[in-house]
């Protein structure tokens, strides 16, 4: 039963034929609603309670999800087949996920591991993919990697190497990727922490990137995570599946990412929860993926902390938690940006979610929602960090009242929101140490957290 | 039945196949527009587009997704297709919106952002030219040349990928075509002053503000390239 990368490639240049614009028009939605139908599953989205308590829900949604990944498959882009997976397989790969991985070396080892509720959350920190000038980039990275809370660093994207642009599927893709991957560890050995896991590279447009980034001679390591991202839910490419070749000859362990967009493809945010499940399910198989993360956005703000996104992710999280070994993780996506106050109470409402959802990691800090250079410091890291520590054991119930007072604060910003202010007038480039006006924001947002019963402490 | 209540019926029809994203029918109404000697451009503007109104404001109140509006987008290319060539030529202009050649750029497959925008256009009254995904710089510029383009539209998502958005201007700056087409760019790291850097013409934040966008570029028609570009959205 049990399949590998050939018997999936075979699969790609012989499976069902399907063009990709009947695949996202007709294929996946009407499978979707038929699933939603048949399950009972249709409207059941409370947008008065984000954070569900409801576990018969959850596996009713893992129960469609399943047949779902089953009835779907994936579609290979390229060829424009589908790549098409067995009940027995799929539960074959389900069994046989690890349960606990060791990341990191030395005192900086970390555990990314099925977790109970009164385990803290492993947390994934840093620029996160957000485009980066060359001169800043080992401080940003250094500024999340030097506080504590930050257990492994996930670095942002070069828009540079010595002066010129990256260009995606050239040689300065495979020289930037390369050099990131230094320089994120080199901001690890100022921090201190020379054996911190970090999460791949972020200038991986073609595979390319991959390919020459993730080996030994970069510092590179087996106990580093590697990332395949997908560009949707349930579609894949040929050079998506070389990097999982490749990838899984390293012997790191392989970090799928895929993003679900409510009203996309998937439609209401109960589709999003089908396909962020479903997709999971399938690149355990198709990739051979041991860790999984899959933000669930909205189409609306092309953000994830709004009430139907955090009601999505909760249940999808949920579902996956109860009834499999899937050790996936949730992305802090705030679309408002550093040195506001909006940013901190996104982060709070995600990262309060991922903890009560059953989530094995978490991973941000898409600051600003990610489009903006250098619009990213370690504070918000430290600040996620944190509220991660003193959240543990938070049962879903107050979970849920903690957010419905938050969410009310920002939601109408969400379509436009303050994009705060770059690393270089809120951060010392030198010491790394936040300016006060960021450490007073902080702090402010920690007081009124503290005032909702959340046991942190004030000061940075 | 009288000629009016037969008119009638028909923009009825050709309404309710875009709202319905059905091609046949709308196909069948289109034909039958033309058999009753209606005016196409009051089939396209009294039936068409009451049904594209009504997909716009139920995806707006997230009553519908993409992939209904997609299949909407459809139904009125059907139509169109039947319609447009009946359209005297000294009319054409009363319909065609433009034309936009759109796709999101090399190295770079994500497409939910590019297809969103691509569908809005082709409901709001646009001649769309979807290239796909992963379009080299040169693809843009052949398809825009082949179909007298009005507007290139380049969607990125990758930090390593926006780069082709400037390199597309460039190569037409070069080639000494720059002022033929309006260029304009979005996408989740493209920034106004990405847009402002590379010198394209225009920017919106979410797709709405794209059809803003286009609109007011074939509509008030400043000459090309622009000086400062016309950022929707901000």
């Amino acid at each position: 039963l049990t399949i590998g990368i050939i018997d999936v490639l075979d699969r790609v240049f012989a499976g069902p034929v399907c063009e990709p614009a009947e695949w996202d028009k007709r294929v996946v939605p009407g499978k979707i609603k038929e699933k939603l139908t048949e399950h009972g599953l249709k409207g059941t989205c409370d947008l008065e309670n984000p954070i569900s308590t409801d576990s018969g829900l959850a596996d009713e949604f893992w129960e469609a999800a399943f047949e779902l990944a089953i009835d779907l498959g994936i579609l290979c882009l390229d060829t424009r087949r589908i790549i098409k997976v067995s009940e027995d397989e799929l539960k074959d790969v389900l069994r046989n996920l690890p349960t606990d991985i060791a990341l990191g070396d030395g005192r900086d080892r970390v555990h990314i591991k099925i977790r109970g509720p009164n385990d803290k959350l492993t947390f994934s920190g840093g620029p996160f993919g957000i485009c980066l000038s060359e001169d800043l980039y080992v401080p940003i990275c250094q500024s999340a990697a030097q506080y504590k809370e930050v257990d492994m660093l996930i670095p942002g994207a070069l828009e540079t190497l010595h002066g010129r642009p990256v260009r995606a599927g050239t040689a300065l893709e495979a020289m930037a990727t390369f050099e990131e991957l230094v320089l994120a560890k080199q901001a690890c050995r100022r921090a201190g922490r020379p054996d911190m896991p970090t999460t791949s590279v972020e200038s991986n447009a073609t595979g390319i990137g991959t390919i020459s980034a993730l080996v030994p001679w970069s510092g590179f390591t087996k106990w580093d995570l590697a990332i395949v991202s997908a560009p949707a839910e349930l579609k894949t490419t040929n050079y998506l599946l070389t990097e999982a070749a490749h990838l899984q000859r390293t012997g790191a362990p392989i970090w799928m990412y895929h993003h679900s967009f409510i009203g996309g493809v998937a439609g209401p945010p109960e589709g999003t929860v089908l396909t962020r499940i479903a997709a999971n399910i399938l690149f355990a198989l198709v990739y051979g993926a041991e860790y999984f993360q899959s933000s669930i956005y909205d189409l609306k703000y092309i953000g994830t902390c709004g009430r139907e996104a955090i009601w999505a992710t909760n249940v999808s999280g949920r579902a996956m938690a109860r009834n499999s070994n899937l050790l996936f993780c949730d992305t802090n996506n705030p679309v408002a940006g550093p040195v506001t106050e909006m940013m901190l109470r996104e982060i709070a409402v995600s990262a309060i979610n991922n903890q009560v959802d059953g989530a094995s990691w978490c991973c941000g800090i898409r600051s600003a929602g990610g489009k903006f250079k250098d619009y990213t410091t370690g504070l918000e890291s430290k600040f996620c960090g944190e509220l991660l520590k003193a959240i543990v054991g938070l049962k879903p119930a107050d979970a849920n009242d903690i957010v419905k007072k938050i969410i009310p604060t920002y939601e109408e910003y969400l379509k436009r929101p303050p994009i705060g202010k770059p690393f270089q007038e809120c951060y010392n480039v030198k010491t790394l140490k936040p300016t006060k006006e960021w450490e007073d924001v902080y702090n402010k947002v920690k007081k009124e957290l503290i005032d909702l019963s959340v046991p942190l402490d004030l000061g940075c | 039945m009288t000629f009016m209540a037969d008119v009638n019926k028909i923009l009825e029809d050709l309404s309710n196949s875009v709202i319905n994203g059905d091609e046949e029918a709308a196909k069948k109404a289109a034909m039958e527009a033309l058999e009753a000697g209606l005016d196409p451009i009051k089939a396209i503007n009294e039936g068409l587009s009451k049904g594209m109104e009504v997909v716009g404001d139920r995806f707006s109140r997230s009553e519908i997704y993409l992939p209904e509006v997609m299949i909407a987008a459809d139904a009125i290319k059907a139509s169109l297709a039947i319609l447009k060539p009946k359209i005297m030529e000294s009319r054409r202009s009363e319909v065609n919106r433009g034309k936009v050649v759109i796709g999101t750029v090399f190295g770079d497959i994500h497409d939910i952002g590019k297809n969103l925008v691509a569908t809005m256009l082709s409901v709001s009254g646009f001649e769309v030219h979807d290239l796909g995904c992963d379009v080299a710089v040169q693809k843009f510029i052949e398809k825009a040349e082949e179909v007298n383009a009005d507007i290139i539209a380049m969607s990125s998502l990758l930090t390593p990928s926006k780069i082709y958005q400037k390199d597309v201007i460039k190569y037409l700056e070069d080639k000494g075509t720059r002022g033929k087409y309006y260029i304009i760019v979005g996408g989740g790291p493209i920034t106004p002053d990405w847009v402002k850097e590379i010198g394209a013409d225009g920017w919106g934040k979410y797709s709405e503000d794209a059809v803003t966008l286009c609109k007011r570029l074939v509509e008030e028609k400043p000459s090309k390239p622009l000086a400062e570009p016309v950022l929707v959205g901000e």
